[in-house]
């Protein structure tokens, strides 16, 4: 994880983009919905036409404040957009509309925990500004095909200071990152469609010192597996520069997956001057304590709070309450079930088990199956009065998903009804015994391990209808009277 | 920047870099031309020098006096463009894109999208 | 028929039934061809057309309005007097220009002007300057010069302007029109093609007070689409526009009466002077000690937001497209340099320069604090007991062709009396006041923030006070003039 010579130690610091989940974008009424035509959700203003201006979206602004305050971060009641001024072909109006010297927030902080070790990692600003559109390489042949749809679209950018201090730890400050946005629903959080992106800062330094060293900007990763590939690849090349003895040389690289190498952006050199002045079109964004307040209020139980709660409330290990408070959704499932079943940690096996494999199968998250918390729980509820087997119920389960019933309807349906009966149980274990002598004399002789072969057939005869249990003790029972001795 | 002289603010280099952040093509007549315009109005504007700068962050640059922040109504609905009205004032436009000659980013290959 | 009827007047005809609603703007679209024609044609009018007018009981029911080409129409084209926008078709129209329209107003034709409304001569058009209706072998002013003597000639009994830095209230004193910018705020921007966005505004010119008001009154008020347009209700501008100027007290700055301005326009002013005290005004001297700092200050904000907001011609999305570019950065350069005029680049180059990395403190920060000082004065004479300002508009009468091409600090240097308002957001109002030769002669009167219908007010009562000093703008006359020169 660190850097492989002894005295050196790497740091990096992650700018995140997110596009905010607003039905419009930033700065005027347009749609901010993915995948359609190109071109089509554009308006003036989005399109940069002479005499069109700006007018803030407030969703945005709230949307920004809430994830501000679920960093930590302090909200400032003032912030300005400034214009960052730069040429390209999808940034239609040669500027961009970001902030710059006052920011919407500063000062937040994430715990991150990276192989069971836990860090801080210090936010330094959020702040909001719009997204460009896309250029695309291969849309038509020898030329590049600009679509403005995204154009507009808002966007809040993370920047962290240069806490981290490995690739690991990168792809954990992300994971957590994400999570807690998609906690606060704020984004969509998907890197493949563009709604997460992440440019790394990175440079090594001799362990103790305080300066840093020369940093390189990494760009072009779209997922975070990718990031911490990356990261990986640029801490050696830099440390192996440093065992050389040379320098390393501030420079913009881009992440190429298929070679699994990082190359310099081979552009124009730029003097990256992007003189920025407030936006004279747009008032300072005001958003005043008590609307700070308000939003905080709304501020849902962040994953972290929630995890823990889970192990204390439900009484729940480490292990499953990390995994049910993975996502929102899941945990508010979860919580729903737990509620109308008498073990949690029987409501927390089920989901972790069968449910998340059964979602998994088809594709989807928990939350999206047709199975609502109460139908789990009447399942699980059914088991733990063992009306049906444990295996019959994971049966009933992907009945229940597929044929959108209720458990007991399955169980209905199917009959499946466990069977308790000791009338009935009686006659299967006689029938079963009457049919095996030989393995009944070995097993009184000594091996006990056919106890499984007899409980097989028992069930199999019962098809599977039997309760286990309870033929396991009239087996044995069984077994001792047919016993020599 | 550099200044040549103790009176010229801008020299010909400066003005060279200029024109290159603005996207500008001047050829060398243009040049010499500009710098000695740009300085003489320059000139004028020294007599800024003598003031504290602003803090500029102190209101946005409008003149009249700033209110509350400025909201879209959410409930506005977007007026959408009449029908092929992007394509008609497109100067080069093919299967729903504005088109630009290739982008040098494009050479490296793997890069399917970029940003600066 | 309707020579000699004002806006009002014409529209009250229109809705009384009196006249067909499309004879006004036919007989509009003969005189404006005429007014063009030939080699001693006034070039005013960059595009005209005869629109039926469609709203029969409109505040301007079938007036024909002229319209600066920086506002952006639907059935002309907007060109901003620029071979970058030759051609360009707006696919909206200006907030204004549907006021206009929803008023019954029709728009006649589109003005020349200086290209992006840079410039106080309409020289530097990309389609020719225009020229000034009282002799032609002068400037009308600019930017809005084309406006300006379409009114000026008796074309139009009004016309919409925009004002950055003295765009309407200059050209309108050398045409011997009024010429209004209104309070910045007042006035929607949506859809003015934007020089400088904290400075500019869409102004209105007529041949009276009356008319340019009346013009105002229709298009001012709150606009949702541009986030600096103010939503303080629009009182009746005319209410009390006869009411005289007894018990105001008019303040006189004598920074605005200092060596640069020509004795003649001076005496004029005298005049206006003498007869407003004669009427009831009280008149006293004041200081606006930091008006050495307007033009420099101008003159590096304004190019500094020009050139911000004129990235946008690239040749990307509309406008000329340089042929044959071989690569983006050939594109933009070529596009840009062949689309922008001389005057045009020039600002760019310097507001660039005024924006970028070392100089942005030394230049437009120091530009922003010497901006507050300025309005600072104004709040302190209106503080101190001025209900409005009287200056003379410009130190000079219109010059001649040609003449002030070469030295663009000269003509910088003289935009003194104007820009200060627009520094300010005040609103400020020419009217005619006199004339040195045949060559007319404007007074300016200054207003605080909001009080539009004071100075109204006043410029009516001036107005009325120095008909004796002015010619009466009528068609003939202006016709006579062409043929005499």
């Amino acid at each position: 994880m660190n850097a492989h010579a002894i005295d050196l130690e790497c740091v990096i610091g992650l700018e995140v983009h997110v596009q905010l989940r607003t039905d419009q974008k930033l700065f005027c009424a347009d749609s901010t919905r993915f995948g359609d035509q190109p071109n089509t959700n554009v308006c003036p203003v989005c399109l940069g036409l002479p005499g069109a201006l700006p007018v803030l979206n407030g969703e945005a602004v709230d949307l920004a404040v809430l994830a501000s305050l679920a960093f930590g971060c302090v909200v400032h009641e003032t912030s300005i957009f400034a214009r960052k001024n730069y040429f390209y072909p999808d940034l239609p109006k040669g500027y961009q509309i970001s902030q710059f010297e006052r920011p919407l927030a500063t000062g937040g902080c994430s715990t991150v925990e990276t192989d069971g070790v836990s860090r801080e990692v210090r936010i330094r600003r959020i702040h909001l500004e719009e997204d460009a559109g896309k250029s695309l390489h291969d849309r038509v042949a020898g030329s590049t095909a600009v679509d403005l749809n995204r154009a507009g679209t808002p966007l809040i950018e993370l920047v962290s200071e240069p806490d981290i201090r490995s690739a690991a730890e990168a792809r954990s400050y992300l994971q957590q990152v994400k999570q807690v946005l998609e906690y606060l629903d704020v984004s969509d959080c998907n890197m493949e469609e563009g709604s997460l992106r992440v440019d790394a800062n990175i440079s090594i330094r001799p362990r103790g010192v305080d300066e840093l060293g020369t940093k390189t900007e990494l760009k072009n990763m779209n997922s975070f597996s990718n990031v911490e590939k990356a990261l990986d690849v640029e801490i050696r090349r830099q440390v192996g520069l440093a065992e050389r003895g040379q320098p390393v040389e501030h420079v913009t690289l881009l992440w190429d997956e298929a070679k699994g190498d990082v190359r310099p952006m081979r552009s124009k050199e730029e003097s990256h001057d992007y003189r920025y002045f407030p936006d004279p079109d747009l008032s300072p964004v005001v958003v005043p304590m008590d609307r700070v307040e308000a939003i905080r209020a709304q501020l849902p139980e962040l994953p972290v709070a929630r995890r823990l709660r889970f192990e204390g409330e439900f009484g729940l290990p480490a292990y499953d309450a990390n995994v049910l408070t993975s996502t929102r959704a899941l945990a508010d499932y979860y919580e729903a079930v737990a509620a109308q079943t008498e073990d949690p940690k029987q409501a927390s096996n089920w989901i972790m088990g069968p449910v998340l494999a059964l979602a998994k199968e088809r594709g989807v998250s928990p939350g999206d199956l047709p199975l609502a918390p109460e139908e789990l729980a009447g399942l699980i509820g059914l088991v733990q009065r063992r009306r049906i087997s444990q295996n019959a119920g994971k049966d009933v389960l992907r009945m229940m998903v597929y044929r959108g019933v209720s458990a007991q309807q399955v169980v209905l349906d199917e009959g499946l009804t466990q069977i308790h009966d000791v009338k009935h149980l009686d006659a299967w274990v006689e029938e079963v015994l009457a049919a095996s002598p030989e393995e009944v004399e070995r097993f009184q002789a000594g091996e006990h391990r056919l106890q499984g072969y007899f409980m097989g057939k028992i069930m199999k005869a019962s098809r599977g209808k039997a309760d286990p249990g309870e033929v396991s003790r009239l087996l044995l029972q069984k077994l001792e009277v047919r016993s020599p001795r | 920047m550099s200044a040549e002289n103790d009176q010229a603010v801008v020299s010909e280099g400066d003005v060279r870099q200029i024109a290159s952040l603005a996207r500008l093509r001047l050829d060398e007549r243009t040049i010499k031309a500009l710098t000695g315009e740009l300085n003489g109005i320059l000139e004028h504007v020294r007599v800024l020098q003598t003031l504290q700068s602003a803090d500029m962050n102190d209101g946005d640059g409008t003149a009249a006096k700033p209110g509350p922040v400025v909201l879209r109504d959410p409930s506005a609905q977007a007026e959408p463009l009449p029908p092929g009205s992007v394509e008609r004032i497109a100067p080069d436009w093919r299967e729903g894109f504005f088109v630009v000659p290739r982008l040098p980013a494009l050479d490296q290959g793997a890069v399917k999208e970029s940003t600066p | 028929m309707t020579d000699g009827l004002s806006a009002s007047e014409l529209a009250a005809t229109v809705r009384s039934g009196k006249i067909e609603p499309g004879t006004v703007v036919a007989e509009a679209a003969q005189r404006a061809k005429i007014a063009d024609a030939g080699a001693k044609g006034l070039n005013a009018f960059l595009s005209v057309q005869e629109e039926a007018p469609s709203v029969p009981d409109g505040a301007l029911s079938g007036v024909p309005v002229a319209v600066k080409d920086n506002l952006c129409t639907l059935t002309l084209p907007t060109t901003c007097g620029s071979r970058m926008l030759e051609g360009y078709v707006s696919p909206f129209e200006a907030t204004v220009i549907r006021r206009l329209r929803t008023a019954g107003g029709v728009v006649l034709g589109k003005t020349n002007l200086d290209e992006f409304a840079m410039g106080s001569s309409t020289e530097n058009s990309a389609f020719g300057p225009t020229r000034n209706p009282h002799d032609l072998t002068r400037v009308p002013g600019g930017s809005s010069g084309g406006s300006a003597a379409a009114v000026g000639a008796g074309v139009v009994r009004c016309a919409l302007g925009s004002d950055t830095g003295g765009s309407v209230r200059q050209p309108a004193s050398f045409c011997g029109v009024v010429g209004i910018k209104p309070t910045y705020g007042r006035v929607s921007r949506y859809g003015l093609v934007a020089f400088a966005s904290s400075l500019d505004q869409v102004g209105t010119l007529g041949a009276t007070v009356e008319d340019a008001a009346l013009l105002l009154q229709v298009i001012a008020g709150h606009d949702p689409r541009d986030a600096t347009s103010a939503s303080r209700p629009v009182p009746d501008l005319m209410e009390r526009m006869y009411d005289g100027v007894e018990g105001l007290t008019i303040g006189v700055p004598r920074e605005y009466f200092a060596e640069a301005l020509d004795s003649q326009v001076r005496q004029c002013c005298d005049t206006g002077l003498e007869r407003l005290r004669s009427a009831g005004a009280k008149v006293v001297e004041v200081s606006l000690p930091n008006t050495r700092y307007a033009v420099p200050t101008y003159y590096v904000l304004a190019p500094a937001e020009a050139s911000s907001n004129l990235a946008r011609y690239d040749g990307v999305r509309y406008g000329s497209r340089a042929a044959n570019a071989e690569s983006i950065a050939d594109l933009y350069e070529a596009s840009r340099t062949s689309g922008f005029g001389r005057e045009v680049i020039r600002r760019i180059m310097l507001g660039t320069f005024g924006l970028s990395a070392g100089y942005y403190d030394a230049y437009y920060g120091k530009a922003q604090e010497a901006r507050r000082r300025i309005a600072r004065d104004f709040a302190e004479v209106w503080a101190a007991g001025s209900d409005l300002l009287f200056t003379p508009t410009y130190p000079t009468p219109a010059f001649p062709l040609g003449e002030r091409l070469e030295d663009p600090v000269s003509m910088y240097l003289s935009d003194v009396y104007t820009v200060t308002a627009n520094l300010a957001g005040i609103p400020g109002i020419s009217v005619p006041i006199g004339a040195v030769g045949d060559l007319p002669v404007g007074g300016q009167f200054l207003a605080p923030h909001w009080e539009e219908s004071r100075m109204i007010r006043a410029a009516a009562a001036l107005e009325a006070l120095m008909a004796s000093e002015v010619r009466p703008i009528a068609w003939d006359t202006a016709r006579e003039l062409g043929k005499r020169m």
